[in-house]
């Protein structure tokens, strides 16, 4: 454990080493050399995803914000957004159970720099929304940029039933109507331990976008999860790996907290999710959604088929 | 100009009367009103406070609650019955449709008197099985269907105003005049002001109105104490339910609770998530009827949350401050192995552990890693989130929470908000979505 890093902090030496130390497969090659290696990377057909890493939340985002524009950005005609973070939890910013309201700040004050004319916030959340949204601090941050934060349940008009036509056992569900119906979505999830799904991060984020989350636990909750995947492909997925929970996930409070100060960053969900869960299990096809994705093929799970972007934010 | 005074006199009570009214309406549906104006009227009723000390044994009010019944006995010893003319918003509504009356009398003896001494003596049984009748509680019992819907149930003692306004159409006001054992106190107290100072200057035919207190206190008496007795006796019956009742924090055992509450379902319409309803009394001992229960199928007993046990006017819950009620035992989850989506069908589940906000739910994983939910006794509250998030269908919820022989505060670690000012109120949650 170094000095700089705290004591489950990770030190930029450390956030290097992983390259190194990770299995062999992960192709790392000069990605590890930093910013420039990594916004200038010739991916050659790999899946690209950008692990960046900082103690300070706002230079973080506006980083990954410089990424996502020099990547695409968030398409030609974004005129409206719908992010989905997780603010499903009656728990606070410090308890990790909920996105970092720090990082959605510097993302809403991003969108408005990148000309995005409205961002909406969607969620279902699991405690009641009156007491998710204030504790999460999301809904403050979300106020201060004009941007509104939209409890699904509170209407059941906010959903629209759509075919999941790539699903085995999820094959339709009532989504979030925001999602459906913006330009760009985006996917900003917070990664910690989770109970039945063992690690939740983006794919499985979209459960607070659908109205009935009982049919995936009947129902196959795994296959659910990477069925949902098919159909909803954010532009753009960030995951808040600022800090997490390794134990008594998702809701916590649990003293088994680790603050790995990452964003992960990708276009692709599934690879993002595949790299992010190297943070809690050797083995990402432990988890049982990226293994079957793997074998539906519905995104990276691979680590040799991505080009990890390493950026020290500092 | 006398005739002129009287009029106006007349019209600033009624005024003053319609404005209680609809304070005491809106005071009992509460929404986003502070908690504790819901405890307001309900606590002016000084048979709630009497009977309810003397059921507990215990003086359950602090000197600030026990101010307006004081202060309304002495007002009584000098005024009379200026509660009910000025202030009891169920006197309010009888006497609206007092004019239009048929003015016939039906019932001719005054029982308010016998009512009252049998209240209180049965409580000294810890049984004030007629409580029910507080005016107070009567009335506040009316807006329940306007927070938890219409129920059979609810039907029974809901009713009570309506009929008596009913009856009040044939003869006028009969509730106040004739029955009301709280409307009897403030007219006792009277009487003992004239008592007092007849003593002092004795007149013919001042032992008249002794005869008739001495004669209600005895008959109050004959007829209380044997009712209490068997209210407590029959509160006691042990019925073996399928689901002992999870009743709300603050009640200390069952028995007790069914005796001392009032039935002013106050709890029921300060509860912002719903999950306190009047119970159905079958598979319930008979001293418990339509008792206020917590009922998961309908919502959860929320974590941060102690407004029901802050509105109890009888006693019957005892007020606990957040804290105190998130390490309070109300009842205790069992995992119905043969419904559980995980127990039974291999079903990556967990949603009662996902929810449970006192980690008292773990997993034990089956051979092919599914993980399964046991509860720890010694950590579940019984709040019932669980049972109301359960996702199983096939064989109904696979997570019930049964009520525990006596509420007790569990020695658990409590976690705290940044703001520690939040330990000790409610935070006052919003409406139930």
């Amino acid at each position: 454990m170094s000095k700089r890093g705290g004591k489950s902090g990770l030190s930029r030496r450390e956030f290097l080493r992983m390259g190194v130390t990770a299995p062999a497969s992960v192709a790392l090659g000069g990605s590890v050399l930093g910013e420039l290696a990594a916004l200038g990377a010739e991916s050659g057909g790999k899946t690209d995803v950008w692990v960046l890493h900082g103690k300070d939340k706002k230079k973080l985002m506006d980083k990954c914000l410089e990424v996502i524009g020099k990547n695409g950005g968030f398409g030609d005609k974004a005129e409206k957004l719908a992010l989905k973070v997780n603010a499903a939890w009656n728990r606070t910013p410090q308890q990790g159970a909920n996105t970092n309201p720090e990082l959605v700040a510097a993302f809403l004050a991003g969108c408005k720099k990148a000309g995005i004319g409205e961002v909406v916030i969607a969620e279902n959340p699991c405690n009641p929304a009156e007491q998710t949204f204030p504790r999460s601090g999301i809904l403050a941050v979300a106020k201060k940029h004009g941007v509104k934060m939209i409890n699904l349940r509170s209407d059941a008009k906010n959903f629209r039933k759509v075919k999941i036509p790539g699903g085995k056992k999820l094959k339709a569900a009532e989504v979030g109507k925001q999602f459906l119906d913006a330009d760009v979505v985006v996917n900003m999830p917070v990664a910690k331990h989770h109970g039945s799904a063992k690690v939740t991060m983006a794919m499985k984020n979209w459960m607070g976008s659908v109205k009935d989350r009982r049919f995936w636990h009947r129902n196959d909750l795994h296959q659910c999860i990477a069925d949902f995947s098919t159909f909803m492909k954010p532009r753009w997925t960030i995951i808040d790996a600022t800090r997490i929970m390794l134990d008594r996930g998702p809701k916590g409070p649990t003293k088994n907290m680790k603050t790995p100060d990452l964003l992960v960053v990708s276009r692709d969900q599934v690879a993002a999710d595949a790299w992010t869960a190297l943070l809690f299990h050797k083995d990402p096809y432990k988890i049982r959604y990226l293994a079957i994705a793997r074998d539906m093929k519905i995104g990276t799970t691979d680590l040799k088929d991505m080009a990890v972007h390493k950026i020290e934010v500092g | 100009m006398p005739r002129g005074r009287s009029r106006l006199r007349a019209a600033a009570r009624w005024a003053v009367r319609l404005l209680l009214l609809a304070a005491a309406v809106a005071f009992a549906l509460g929404g986003p009103l502070p908690v504790w104006l819901a405890r307001l009227f309900p606590s002016t009723s000084a048979l709630a406070a009497l009977a309810g000390g003397l059921a507990a044994r215990r003086w359950h009010l602090g000197l600030l609650w026990a101010m307006p019944p004081l202060a309304l006995a002495a007002l009584a010893f000098w005024r009379g019955r200026v509660f009910c003319k000025w202030i009891c918003p169920a006197g309010t509504l009888y006497s609206l449709p007092a004019r239009l009356s048929l003015k016939k009398r039906v019932l001719k003896p005054r029982l308010g008197g016998y009512l009252f001494w049998a209240i209180l003596a049965a409580s000294l049984f810890g049984a004030p099985v007629l409580l029910f009748l507080d005016p107070l509680s009567t009335f506040n019992r009316l807006t329940v269907p306007l927070r938890a819907g219409f129920s059979a149930a609810w039907l029974v003692l809901g009713l009570l105003l309506p009929a008596m306004l009913v009856l009040g159409a044939v003869q006028p006001m009969v509730w106040c005049s004739h029955l009301c054992p709280l409307g009897y106190w403030f007219e006792l107290c009277r009487r003992a002001r004239g008592w007092l100072s007849r003593r002092r200057s004795p007149a013919p035919g001042a032992t008249a109105g002794h005869d008739r207190t001495r004669r209600e206190i005895v008959v109050g008496l004959a007829l209380g104490l044997p009712l209490g007795a068997l209210a407590r006796f029959l509160a006691l019956t042990k019925s073996s339910p399928a689901r002992a009742p999870v009743l709300p924090p603050g009640a200390s055992d069952p028995a007790s609770f069914a005796a001392a509450c009032s039935r002013c379902y106050a709890c029921l319409n300060a509860c912002p998530r719903g999950v306190i309803r009047v119970s159905s009394p079958v598979d319930r001992a008979p001293g418990q009827f339509f008792q206020p229960e917590l009922d998961p199928a309908h919502g959860f007993c929320d974590e941060f949350c102690n407004r029901c046990s802050q509105v109890c006017a009888s006693g019957a819950l005892a007020p606990l401050s957040v804290d105190e009620k998130r390490a309070r035992q109300i009842g205790v989850a069992r995992v119905v192995r043969e419904a559980c989506l995980a127990w039974a069908d291999g079903e990556y589940c967990m949603v009662c552990e996902e929810y449970c906000p006192y980690h008292a739910i773990s997993p034990s994983e089956d051979q092919k890693g599914v993980p399964r939910p046991v509860v720890d006794e010694k950590l579940c509250r019984g709040c019932g989130l669980c049972q109301h998030e359960c996702p199983a269908t096939r064989a109904g919820k696979a997570i019930i929470v049964h009520g525990v022989e006596r509420q007790r505060q569990l020695d658990v670690e409590l976690w705290h908000f940044e703001k520690p000012a939040e330990s000790g109120r409610s935070p006052d949650p919003a409406p139930r979505t």
